[in-house]
């Protein structure tokens, strides 16, 4: 565990997420340290702060103080869910070019 | 278009006056001395105003003039003063006479010329920010240069419908200034009567009276005729401006005159390419063909190597694996290995591939385009080439066209000859089918046997040839194709030879003259390819390499199950589309090379752009594939190519310089011994409308704006305007 916060806290656990986060609460700690998340250990060290799903994002940045364990987030159809930041991995978006190519190649006519 | 009088023909010097030879000597005219600007000039009687002022090193601004083209004198713009007289004149139509004191700069001259421009901008559009011609608009220049800096004009402009003259010239007519170049140019230069004047002063129009197509092939010479933005390039509108393309001077490959062109690019592609003058090719002028078809050069092009893979498809792949595989197959040939070279193939290519094929132990090294090999075949280059050159057909006095259409096999040829029966009487008598030459011509039918008759001067026209001073006979490529060409070949050689011995001419005067098709034949030949393809349909070679003929001469019918095809070319056409290597070359923008125009000329053209890809400068490939067949060739860069050349032919590296070709007498001779007979079939060329002429070969074919012409052509034969 210290080996993946650099740091050694307790604290009442309050919930977990989706992907198996688990957020702890210590009232003791001054306000900004005193709530935290545990990444679900199959992320190793190579967790980041969009692995937070935004309905525990509220709770954990103290725009509130009721985490979705205890008040249910609002849910509509038209809700996509939450999809962590792909930056650096084979899903992240690449662009493209729109334009015709200045150069249009020649496709050999397929025989089978 | 009337011919001119011979009156025309005497004032005029230059080469013409060897034409009439003595008489002119004896009547050479006392040069007369004028003043330009206070500086003395001495010129010939009959020079005009301007002309004098051009010797003296004065530009005289002009809109109407054009030294191509007839006087007009309807533009006044290039008014000027001259002492003791009393309104200004018009320098262009004004012949000088003795003693006269002409200022070009005084206060009378830059007052007239400023009242002009104020008139011609009077109905001027105020559009240069959005027309094609800004930036190399003589208006526009002129205007900065001899305007006034402000309009007294208050009234209304004036407009003009725009016409529609075709896919390739785009008009604008409110912006025109009716200087009248376009329709001087259609008339006496391209021989069609197509465009002219309406109504007068205010109300003059320019157009085509009624609605019908510009139907020529030097079409596009009227946008760089036109002085302001009324005519532009249909497909260049709104592509670039003038001063931020590149431009790089070449050569043009797309018919075997060799015309020089620039060529105008940016960010890696051909915007638009535009004539240079060359007095001895193309004069200032270009073919559509050439000056259009470069879209084709973005399409169909081969971009990578391919090797076909276990399915029989083509596959792109590294360089690496298609130049290894390539070069297994040569080694496994064990000597049986044949080239056929295409029509737009550079010399440097060609050498490249001759000296790869025969130190691989090959033998078969030939062009696609045929030509006869009896006699003394190729190894005389005079039985070769157009050897009056393209400008000296301007002295000759008699042609005879046998089985071409230089028309369209080489327009700007073809204005040569216009040019010469317009201004020097040349008669000209065509053997073939009834073609349209835009020159009155004798058409003497189309039988093979009249050249027979012509030889043994049984033909009535025996006569008119044997008693022309300067006769001239051209022969089209596409007839000694035939079955019977070496027949025909030896004939007209005996022919030529029997009118050179009995002509006025000289032993200068050269009488056969073959026009070729493409641009690569004359080097090929120089350089020892044999022509057609006869030995490799013969005796099929296990690898066979077809450097860029798309002409299908030969084809997967022809060859045995196992033989492997590697194509390297630029364009995906019917040589790639039978190969089982491809290897990506350059097209002329994209490679320094040295072609050999159809009188002789090496010419080099300047790599413009890069070759798109991974396509590769194509005696590089060449070279890269010997070292690694294992037969290295011994030339690295261009300068070691270049002395390689020299060694087989050295007129190949004498850029710009005609290589004239003799031994006629020991040609005729050997052609003498030709047995054969004449083929029964009328003489036909492959050209014959103007719709034939767009479209010959892998660039023009690959081109969206050639296919346009062709379908414009093809509706406007539904039109009742045209005859």
């Amino acid at each position: 565990m210290f080996s993946r916060t650099d740091d050694l806290k307790i604290g009442t656990f309050v919930g977990e997420d989706s992907l198996g986060n688990k957020y702890y609460q210590d009232d003791n700690l001054m306000m900004g340290r005193n709530r935290w998340v545990i990444y679900h250990p199959r992320y190793g060290v190579d967790y980041e702060g969009s692995l937070v799903p935004p309905e525990w994002f509220g709770w954990l940045h103290h725009k509130t103080d009721q985490p979705p364990t205890k008040v249910a987030p609002v849910s509509y159809g038209w809700l996509s869910g939450h999809q962590e930041n792909v930056t650096g991995t084979e899903e992240a978006y690449t662009p493209y070019t729109t334009t015709k190519p200045k150069i249009e190649a020649w496709v050999p006519p397929k025989k089978s | 278009m009337l011919r001119l009088g011979a009156s025309r023909v005497l004032q005029n010097g230059g080469g013409r006056a060897a034409v009439l030879g003595t008489r002119t000597q004896a009547s050479a005219p006392e040069k007369i001395e004028v003043f330009i600007n206070d500086k003395p000039v001495m010129v010939e009687p009959g020079t005009t105003v301007l002309q004098a002022a051009a010797i003296a090193g004065v530009e005289i601004p002009r809109f109407c003039y054009h030294e191509r083209l007839s006087v007009a004198g309807n533009c006044r713009m290039c008014l000027v003063e001259v002492e003791k007289s009393p309104k200004p004149v018009a320098a262009c139509a004004m012949p000088v006479m003795k003693g006269w004191r002409v200022k070009t700069d005084s206060d009378l001259t830059r007052k007239a010329r400023e009242g002009v421009m104020e008139f011609l901008l009077i109905n001027h559009p105020l559009d240069c920010p959005i027309c094609d011609q800004g930036g190399e608009c003589d208006l526009q220049d002129q205007s900065m240069a001899f305007g006034s800096d402000r309009t007294r004009f208050l009234d209304k402009k004036r407009a003009v419908e725009d016409k529609n003259i075709g896919p390739l010239v785009k008009t604008i007519m409110t912006r025109c200034i009716h200087c009248t170049r376009c329709v001087r140019f259609a008339s006496e230069i391209a021989g069609v009567e197509d465009l002219g004047t309406t109504g007068r002063g205010h109300d003059m129009q320019i157009g085509t009276y009624v609605e019908k197509m510009l139907m020529s092939e030097l079409s596009g010479n009227v946008i760089d005729l036109c002085p302001v933005g009324a005519l532009t390039s249909k497909p260049y509108a709104f592509t670039a401006r003038p001063w931020e393309v590149r431009r790089t001077d070449s050569i043009d490959v797309l018919d075997a005159l060799g015309s020089n062109i620039v060529v105008n690019h940016r960010t890696g592609e051909v915007l638009r390419i535009l004539p240079q003058t060359n007095e001895d090719i193309n004069e200032e002028w270009l073919s559509d063909k050439s000056r259009f078809s470069y879209d084709g050069l973005k399409r169909q092009r081969l971009i990578h190597p391919m090797v076909k893979d276990s399915n029989g498809d083509l596959r792109p792949c590294e360089w690496e694996d298609a130049l290894i595989v390539a070069a297994k197959a040569l080694q496994a040939a064990d000597g049986s290995v044949g080239a056929i070279a295409g029509g737009l193939v550079d010399a440097e290519s060609l050498i490249a591939m001759k000296d790869m094929v025969n130190k691989l132990g090959g033998e078969a090294v030939c062009t696609e385009e045929i030509f006869p090999n009896a006699g003394t075949g190729t190894d005389l280059r005079s039985s070769y080439l157009l050897n009056t050159g393209i400008a000296g057909v301007e002295e000759a006095d008699l042609a005879l066209l046998v089985g071409t259409n230089p028309r369209f096999e080489a327009p700007l040829f073809n204005a040569r000859l216009r040019k010469a029966w317009v201004h020097n009487e040349l008669d000209v008598a065509m053997i073939g089918p009834k073609v349209n030459l835009t020159y009155d011509h004798e058409n003497l039918g189309d039988d093979a046997s009249i050249i027979q008759g012509l030889l043994d001067g049984s033909h009535p026209f025996a006569k008119r040839l044997s008693s022309a001073k300067k006769p001239i006979i051209v022969v089209g490529s596409s007839l000694l194709a035939r079955p019977d060409g070496s027949t025909l070949h030896a004939k007209l050689l005996q022919l030529s030879q029997k009118l050179r011995n009995s002509c006025e001419g000289g032993a200068d005067w050269r009488v056969l003259n073959v026009l070729h098709r493409v641009a690569s034949q004359v080097a090929a030949l120089d350089l020892g390819y044999a022509p057609g393809v006869a030995s490799i349909r013969n005796a099929p070679p296990k690898v066979l390499f077809l450097l860029g003929a798309d002409e299908g001469a030969i084809t997967r019918e022809d060859l045995p199950k196992d033989t492997v095809v590697i194509y390297q070319g630029h364009h995906g056409d019917r040589g790639a589309e039978m190969a089982d290597i491809v290897l990506p070359g350059a097209a002329y923008t994209e490679k320094t090379a040295t072609y050999v125009n159809t009188e002789g000329r090496a010419q080099q053209t300047q790599a413009a752009l890069v070759p798109p890809g991974m396509a590769r400068e194509d005696w590089k490939i060449i070279r890269a594939l010997s070292q690694i067949a294992g037969v290295v060739l011994t030339y690295d860069n261009l300068d070691e190519i270049r002395n390689r050349m020299t060694e087989v032919s050295p007129n190949l590296t004498r850029y710009g310089d005609v290589e004239e070709a003799n031994y006629f007498a020991q040609a005729t001779d050997l052609a003498k011994r030709v047995q054969g007979s004449v083929a029964p079939f009328p003489l036909d060329v492959p050209q014959k409308k103007l719709e034939d002429f767009y479209m010959t070969d892998p660039i023009t074919r690959a081109s969206a704006t050639m296919a346009k012409c062709i379908v414009a052509v093809k509706k406007e034969a539904s039109n009742k305007y045209h005859d």
